[in-house]
């Protein structure tokens, strides 16, 4: 031990001693430093989540150090070969494992030289801000895992290489594996992420690296696993660095010395097998329910595969009240009675109900005060009652069921719905709780494009076609915040009361609440000053619009970044009372392009799109716009129409957003008429006000 | 080689190949205490024996017995008995001398670091070098850094000394400086020196051993050595166009302007010229002699 030791110590002098290896962990630790900086003094907070800005770098960074050791392993065994010091260490009397060991942990040493500073700039940094304190000890641990053992096994797989290798080709082979890593890593097709041989090889976890690592309720998910998966790839770095003693210098092998390495490579492969196999199941149930889900969810129509967004739903009935009682019985899994409250309004008489449930969940019970006959097949749930429904009868259900929730998206990558311990994802097209109507949850396509040779769409769901009542009541006392389209009721902290036409979704996680007014507004700590400010924004818009258009647009009852379904996100209309707040409120949509043009141009005035400051004059804008040719001239009425409005003051934005209203006015009361001329309007009004003005 | 001191190294039959190319063909050789200089032209072999007996390859046949241990079953017990200076050693320029040879007592098994802070020390002085104990290596010179190399080798007093052309780029006076150190070496040790610089032998060798093409061509004492050329070495003086042409097609060991001619030195069975005059033997002729087959 002692000789190891001093062999470690003397490779610290010759690091610390020279500029170049020295100089990289300082280099990373500065780098580290300016992108804290750069993120603290973005005043337009576009950066994200801390964690999310973190680790998004922290997934370019990484790779990097990663070979910077692995080839300062290399160098280590190759430098004192080719200066001969290798001749003249080797006739001392140290053992070659001994000599190997010391250089094998001044190199670890030096792999710490890149963690540790990472490690604890990230826990200052979110210390320092109060971000994710909840969860710094995990995330510390993460970045642990992930860093320290990625640069462990890239250190022992440079030792081993520099110990082969004899000759300069050590030094390409290196970074060729390392290319090859990242080859396989970022193909277009994601095979490599979910790939058997990849998994098992990768050096880091990369399946829960690479996709939302933070935008997950909780931020980083399944750091157990990633804890397995990183234990094993320091295992099997450790098998590797024994490998390496082993294979050197093969004719100064001595019997005992030779055993024990194998005796140890033996121990060593034990749990590097087992570990990899029980990472690698747990991944590989993962895809197999995505693949499973794809095969139930397959789309065959082209043209569907383009609708993204929001689907109608069909039915007779109306939902009036939903009542929930929600229990989760353990990791993944949800147990619920649910009171529904429905009015049969479409039809004079109808006795069909169709509801949505997702196929995970056993029915335990479905009773009425009606007699009625009901199946739950796939996803939908049929009730048929003896007797026709007449309109605006009223039919109550008492339902009890329980499965699990767990779903998957992008590959088996990305978790979309989970219930954990300290986390609940439930989006609304999950179908947790009963929901009117036939309905498909998701929509897989096929894709030549990715691994598994189809894909889901992230954001599907339906617009509801009416406002519902909820109550929502959880049984459990939850942790954290949790939060759902609708307020809690004063009674009591786990009981959600209110209307909503958009649905429900439960989401438990790290957030903030502040009131702008009546209204909510709910986010990551991290974000929440971007979202006040994108708040803030909408209002001004919805203000604007009203006062130019006459519209009577009202703001959201609910701003979040955190919304767990797509339509609040896309849909215009004020009948939703949920909005992201990053979301700009886009303009009605207008027929005619020369009106629609002129009026985006005033609006981006007003409020300019991120990136692109507006063009002054009418012409560049529209040229910028026009979609007419390749080359972006003008037709001739086009042409009419900019040299109408160059005639305006375009000093006076206000007098020219005067003039957009009116036009728009003019165009509404045409009956939204394809046939409605733009140039003609303009030139009335433009008359109208010259005569005014005389 | 005359078996009056008790010998120290026993070789037997020794020979290593790499692929079908014989570095070193099977010799019988036995060294004693004392310093056994080791001459022979570049890839004579040299380097490869000192390989052999600092245990840093391993023999393609045969065996040797140092101080008792086997070359290959004794490999580690050996090493603690060796100082081994290699050929070419680029040192560490970022360590300084001190903390080169701190390393080498360290692994060659010295616990105390008083210890070894004393002995690194003593070796310094040794070379001549204590002064510049401090100073990183890369700021030594091409013969400073060789004499501390020659000092790693010295550490823990090894009792058997491998030097592999070790007056290679000292200066005269360090060259003198370590002649006069390997003689006092070669009191209580095993020192084997290799050089192909025959003047390195004739004041601190009693022995000397003659590869050539990767045989042993001669063993014996120094005058032994120079005998080989007895009755074979002339003086004589030619014109420069005659020596030329003499330098092509005889053995000369050394010319020098005399006058409008040449003095040459050469080797040869009959007398070359009847002006020729036979002259006393040296150990640079014996050598040459030794070699003579190989030389024309």
């Amino acid at each position: 031990m002692r000789r190891i030791r001093d062999i470690c110590k003397v490779e610290w002098k010759y690091l610390g001693r020279s500029r170049m290896w020295s100089l990289l962990p300082l280099l990373h630790l500065f780098y580290w430093i300016w992108l804290i900086v750069r993120y603290e003094t973005d005043s337009n907070g576009g950066n994200g989540m801390r964690m999310e800005y973190f680790y998004g770098n922290f997934l370019t960074i990484m790779p990097v150090a990663m070979l910077l050791c692995g080839l300062l392993a290399n160098f280590i065994v190759q430098r004192d070969r080719r200066s001969g010091m290798e001749r003249l260490i080797l006739a001392w009397p140290v053992g070659k494992t001994e000599w190997l060991a010391g250089k094998w942990l001044a190199a670890q040493s030096y792999g710490l030289a890149f963690t540790v500073p990472v490690v604890l700039v990230q826990g200052i940094w979110l210390a320092a801000f109060g971000s994710h304190e909840e969860r710094l000890l995990d995330y510390l641990f993460y970045t642990v895992c992930q860093m320290g053992a990625a640069l462990c096994f890239f250190i022992s797989l440079g030792l081993l290489i520099g110990v082969i290798v004899r000759n300069r080709f050590a030094f390409l082979l290196l970074p060729l594996l390392w290319w090859v890593l990242f080859t396989l890593q970022n193909d277009a097709q994601g095979t490599g992420n979910i790939n058997v041989l990849w998994r098992w090889l990768a050096p880091y976890d990369l399946t829960r690296f690479r996709y939302n690592i933070v935008r997950d309720s909780r931020g980083l998910w399944d750091i157990p696993w990633t804890g397995l998966h990183q234990g094993v790839v320091a295992t099997a770095s450790l098998l590797i660095a024994v490998a390496a003693c082993l294979v050197s210098y093969t004719h100064r092998n001595e019997k005992r010395e030779s055993r024990i390495l194998l005796a140890i490579c033996a121990a060593l492969l034990l749990p590097v097998l087992v570990g990899g196999w029980i990472s690698y199941s747990e991944f590989s149930d993962r895809v197999d329910r995505f693949r499973h889900d794809g095969a139930i969810y397959a789309v065959d129509n082209r043209n569907e595969q383009y609708q993204q967004g929001y689907g109608k739903v069909v039915s007779d009935f109306r939902m009036q009240e939903t009542m929930l009682s929600l229990r989760f019985p353990g990791e993944n899994r949800l147990a619920a009675e649910a009171e529904l409250l429905l009015v049969q309004s479409e039809k004079e008489q109808s006795s069909l109900l169709e509801l949505t449930l997702n196929r995970r969940f056993q029915m335990e019970s479905l009773t009425s005060e009606l007699p009625m006959k009901w199946e739950h097949k796939g996803d939908l749930l049929t009730i048929r009652l003896s007797e026709p429904l007449r309109r605006n009868s009223t039919l109550r259900l008492s339902l009890a069921y329980e499965g699990s929730v767990d779903s998957y998206r992008q590959q088996g990558l990305n978790r979309y719905s989970s219930v954990t311990s300290s986390s609940i994802v439930l989006p609304k097209a999950l179908a947790w709780y009963p929901q009117l109507g036939s309905r498909m949850l998701a929509k897989s396509f096929e894709h030549n494009g990715v691994a598994l040779g189809f894909t889901m769409a992230d954001e599907y769901s339906y617009m509801e076609p009416g406002a519902t009542h909820y109550v929502v009541k959880l049984e459990e006392k939850r942790d954290g915040s949790v939060l759902l389209p609708i307020p809690a009721s004063g009674k009591s902290d786990a009981v959600y009361a209110g209307s909503s036409s958009s649905g429900l979704f439960i989401y438990e996680g790290i957030m903030e609440e502040r009131h702008m007014g009546s209204i909510r507004i709910v986010n990551h700590p991290d974000l929440m000053d971007e979202s006040v400010r994108g708040v803030e924004k909408q209002l001004r818009q919805i203000e604007f619009l009203n006062r130019w258009f006459g519209m009577k647009l009202k703001p959201a009852e609910l701003y979040s970044g955190i919304l767990l379904f797509s339509p609040d996100a896309y849909y215009q209309d004020d009948e939703y009372p949920v909005r992201s707040p990053w979301h700009i409120l886009r303009l009605p949509e207008v027929k005619s392009s020369s009106l629609k043009i002129l009026l985006e141009w005033i609006y981006e005035h007003q409020f300019p799109l991120p990136g692109r400051a507006p063009l002054p004059d009418f012409r560049s804008h529209y040229e910028l716009l026009n979609s007419s040719g390749a080359d972006k001239e003008l037709t001739a009425d086009q042409l009419l129409f900019v040299e109408e409005v160059e005639k305006l003051d375009h000093s006076d934005w206000d007098e020219l957003a005067a003039l957009g209203g009116k036009l728009y006015k003019a165009y509404i009361e045409s009956g939204k008429s394809e046939s409605f001329d733009p140039l003609a309007a303009l030139r009335q009004l433009s008359l109208q006000k010259g005569s005014d003005a005389e | 080689m005359k078996d009056e001191r008790i010998h120290t190294v026993h070789i037997q039959d020794l020979a290593k190949s790499y692929r079908r190319k014989h570095a070193l063909q099977p010799l019988q050789l036995k060294l004693m205490k004392g310093v056994t200089g080791l001459l022979g032209p570049n890839g004579a072999g040299k380097t490869t024996f000192m390989s052999l007996l600092a245990t840093l390859v391993k023999p393609s046949n045969g065996t040797a017995q140092i101080y008792g241990h086997d070359l290959i079953d004794g490999a580690r017990d050996i090493r603690s008995l060796l100082g081994y200076m290699p050929q070419r050693v680029n040192v560490p320029g970022q360590l300084t001398g001190e903390e080169l040879l701190l390393y080498a007592a360290s692994m060659k098994g010295i616990k105390d670091a008083a210890a070894r802070k004393q002995e690194a020390e003593r070796v310094l002085n040794e070379v001549n070098l204590l002064e510049r104990s401090g100073d990183r290596l890369k700021g030594y010179s091409g013969g400073m850094r060789q004499r501390i190399g020659i000092a790693q080798a010295l550490i823990g007093q090894p009792r058997l000394l491998l030097f592999d052309e070790p007056t290679a780029g000292l200066d005269p006076s360090e060259r003198i400086r370590f002649r006069n150190l390997v003689r006092g070496l070669g009191q209580e040790r095993t020192v084997l020196l290799s050089t192909h610089i025959v003047s390195d032998l004739d004041s601190t060798c009693e022995y000397v051993v003659v590869f050539h093409k990767g045989r042993l061509h001669f063993q014996g004492t120094l005058q032994e050595l120079a005998d080989q050329a007895a009755g074979k070495v002339w003086e004589t003086i030619v014109s420069p166009l005659q020596a030329e042409e003499w330098y092509a097609k005889r053995l000369v060991v050394s010319g020098s302007r005399e006058g409008d001619g040449m003095r040459l030195r050469l080797i040869a069975d009959e007398i070359p010229t009847a002006e020729a005059k036979s002259v006393e033997p040296t150990l640079e002729d014996g050598y040459v002699a030794v070699l003579k087959e190989n030389m024309l």
